[in-house]
């Protein structure tokens, strides 16, 4: 088995932290590369990261049709099926009954029409009114006046990462902090590191009973209890599964012994088909402008990732939180394109107040820093350097996975590249360290490279 | 799996970067270069990163303005690991450090320490973040902690009930002094194949972990409400040792004790008196004057770091025991 050749510089440019210069990812010169080892922007950056095609395990006995049936997803994969998919009854960890606001994991996640995602916007011309998404919105929006417009015109939902941290405070600034994020599309979703936009969750198992817990009830309590590790498991097994898969041929990138999985690992283009001229020109410049982040083969999200998240130890057991891949501040958050609200709402006066959260800078001097972007990672690690900054995602069957970015700020792919191509882009924290500057010809081989994936 | 994946895929990184370094000048955040196999760490030290309950954290000298910094070189092919500490007036030369019962030293049975040290020595400890989950024994009568599975190698007690709990794996150098001035230049060399206590070479790492020491004061889902006191296994003997690998892996934590100036028990364990700590395990480290949220990092509901109580002032300081006085038996 040799190396993955066609990504050998690139772990090394990333080993780098930060290169300066898109060039030096480029080359085979790894003692340019490792001379770009002293640059920038260390935020949480994990020193045991490593580039290495493993995942997340599915713990032994996991059963994926129990998991969909959880899921609330019926057998046809398209329509919702709410008889085993509430998450309510009698919690002592809740202190008492838990009541569900009927919402399933289908409620954001519509069936395979929509690769387990929403449809197109508004929501209301697809969804009816009566429907768990709107009759249970502030389950999540608590009460926010922004709700409505943001979840039906922008598909933005609302979430509090420290809502259920009890051990601080309800005043804590930390359990204030909140995004308007996306539902993720769950697609190709078993080879993440880190989960939701941000990859704030670690494994699989957080990120569903984060979800159970903050979309289905008003309270910040939690139900641990009503939420299983067995129940965890098996909706793992299933969203790992052939659900998600954008190609079944994938599902040997996890399989060492399997004979396609070293052929995966060796050709990260082995199942893309590209049968133009424009493709194939599109792929080499996805080799020179995207591959750098995009180097998972033939998945094309990002493939640091510290051991400890469940692959090769229980989920009991994993890596210190969060942390457990890499993300980029790419600008999106600075633009801020639909000019959303990050101020808290109090609900007792109708007012809005800004929230003001301690940053560690790296030399440890405290940032209060005042919100008013969406910080990406840095609600979750504490970090200046973290501010603005998620996760790579994966990038099959993308023309079909718009809006584009955490927040849907891109409507179409040529928004996408346009923004790689533009200012927002290349002035941005991350960005401004691999900047890219492509032709017209490039584009538009990109273009058509990244709608044959 | 994870040989064979180790051995298809052995591009692995060690990250960070920090334009400090780019110019030359000091470095205050942990750098890493290399990968699993060859590489180098270097990781500033201060007082208060990594502070387990229970720990007191010592003043050092010139009113704590002293740093201390690691090193840490390894080579898989060569067999080595270098772990080099540098540090001026860091230290007190033979430090003591005195306690009081109930205030700041509480007898441990699965944590055995002497209260008090006079004329100490000093004991650098690498701790891999990711020991394995290891099964806890509680007794089926009173539900009190009697040990782990380290403690009863032949098998369980009778009618005890299993609780697995995930650990630490630790391991300490040699014991050390600073010259007169406090100055501390003090190299560990070992084993990258089998990673051996430094002053007891026939012994290797010990476990540890939280465990709470009785069922009905441990909440399943909420380490925060759970009443959790420090446990250290024996150390396990030197045929037991893994690779250095292994550390780097499940990321690092490291620890400088205070210890007696003989062994307080035998097999060996460490005290709860540190000084300086650090750690790579939490993605970018602990910037100086803060300190790991142990809560936080164990559940992933808040950040991991914090700033940190003890900042800004030398003297002992104690990280409060967690006791939550919460009896989960009679809420039911």
């Amino acid at each position: 088995m040799k190396p993955m050749k066609r990504t050998r510089s690139l772990p090394l440019c990333l080993a780098a932290g930060m290169s300066s210069t898109l060039g030096a990812c480029g080359t085979e010169n790894v003692a340019a590369t490792e001379s770009a080892a002293t640059v920038v922007n260390t935020g949480s950056y994990n020193l045991h990261l490593e580039e290495s095609l493993r995942f997340e395990a599915i713990p032994p006995g996991a059963d994926p049709d129990h998991g969909r049936r959880l899921f609330g997803l019926a057998a046809d994969l398209e329509t919702e099926n709410k008889s085993e998919a509430l998450f309510q009854g009698f919690s002592q960890a809740f202190g008492g009954v838990v009541v569900s606001n009927q919402r399933t994991c289908f409620t954001c996640h519509r069936g395979r029409s929509t690769n387990l995602g929403f449809p197109a916007t508004p929501l209301s011309a697809h969804v009816p009114a009566d429907d768990a998404l709107f009759t249970g919105i502030d389950a999540d929006a608590q009460g926010d006046p922004d709700k409505l417009h943001n979840l039906d015109q922008l598909a933005l939902i609302k979430y509090r990462p420290g809502r259920f941290n009890l051990a601080r405070p309800e005043e804590d600034a930390f359990r204030k902090v909140f995004f308007w994020r996306k539902s993720v599309r769950l697609v190709n979703t078993a080879f993440q590191r880190g989960f939701l936009n941000d990859g704030r969750a670690r494994v699989m198992f957080e990120t569903d009973r984060g979800a159970v817990f903050s979309h289905t009830q008003e309270s910040d309590n939690r139900f641990d209890d009503l939420f299983s590790a067995q129940n965890g498991a098996d909706m793992q097994a299933f969203q790992f599964g052939a659900a998600t898969l954008s190609d079944p041929r994938l599902d040997a990138l996890r399989d060492p012994a399997n004979p396609l999985h070293d052929v995966l690992a060796n050709d990260p283009f082995y199942t893309v088909s590209t049968t133009t001229a424009a493709q194939r020109a599109g792929q080499k410049a996805f080799v020179k402008y995207c591959m750098t982040c995009h180097n998972t083969p033939n998945v094309f999200n990002n493939l640091s990732n510290v051991e400890a998240t469940g692959a090769f130890r229980p989920e009991t057991n994993p890596a210190f939180a969060p942390g457990v891949g890499r993300a980029f501040n790419i600008g999106v958050s600075e633009r801020n394109k639909h000019h959303l609200r990050f101020t808290h709402y109090n609900a007792a006066d109708g007012t809005f107040s800004p929230i003001v959260i301690q940053l560690a800078n790296e030399d440890g001097s405290i940032n209060n820093y005042t919100i008013a972007i969406d910080i990406g990672l840095a609600a979750v690690t504490a970090r200046t350097e973290d501010i603005g900054r998620f996760k790579v995602p994966q990038l099959r069957k993308i023309k079909d996975l718009g809006p584009y970015f955490h927040d849907n700020s891109a409507d179409t792919l040529e928004d996408v590249v346009d923004y790689f191509n533009g200012p927002d882009y290349n002035g941005s924290k991350d960005g401004s360290l691999f900047p890219i500057h492509m032709t017209a010809q490039e584009r538009s081989d990109l273009l058509a490279f990244l709608r044959a994936l | 799996m994870h040989r064979t994946l180790k051995r298809k895929v052995p591009l692995l990184l060690l990250v960070a970067a920090s334009p400090l370094l780019a110019s030359g000048t000091s470095i205050d955040t942990p750098q890493g270069r290399g990968n699993t196999s060859s590489g180098h760490l270097h990781v500033p030290l201060f007082r208060g990163p990594v502070v387990p309950f229970e720990l007191t954290v010592a003043p050092t000298p010139n009113n704590c303005s002293g740093g201390l910094d690691v090193d840490i070189t390894w080579n898989e092919e060569d067999d080595y690991v270098k772990v080099q500490l540098k540090g001026t007036n860091a230290l007190f030369p033979h430090p003591s450090v005195n306690r009081t019962l109930g205030v700041d030293y509480f007898p441990n049975p699965f944590f055995p320490e002497p209260e008090d040290v006079t004329n100490g020595r000093y004991q650098f400890w690498v701790i891999g973040a990711g020991g394995r989950v290891i099964t806890f024994w509680y007794s089926g009568s009173t539900l009190d902690l009697l040990g782990s599975e380290l403690d009863f190698p032949s098998g369980p007690p009778a009618g005890s009930i299993p609780v697995p709990l995930p650990t630490l794996r630790a391991v300490g150098s040699p014991f050390f002094q600073p010259d007169e001035n406090g100055n501390v230049s003090f190299v560990w060399e070992l084993s990258y194949h089998g990673v051996t206590r430094g002053d007891r070479p026939e012994f290797s790492h010990h476990y540890v972990s939280f465990p709470p020491p009785n069922l009905c004061q441990a909440n399943p889902f909420r380490f925060d409400q759970s009443t959790a006191r420090p446990y250290i296994s024996k150390p396990l003997p030197a045929s037991e040792a893994i690779s250095f690998k292994e550390y780097l892996r499940e990321g690092l934590l490291f620890d400088l004790t205070i210890d007696p100036p003989s062994y307080f028990v035998e097999p060996p364990r460490t005290t709860l008196i540190a000084t300086y700590s650090g750690a790579t395990a939490i993605g970018g480290g602990i910037p100086k004057n803060w300190t790991m949220d142990i809560d936080a990092a164990f559940m992933n509901n808040a950040p991991p770091i914090r700033t940190w109580d003890g900042a800004g002032q030398c003297q002992q300081w104690f990280k409060p025991v967690h006791t939550k006085n919460i009896n989960f038996c009679a809420a039911q």
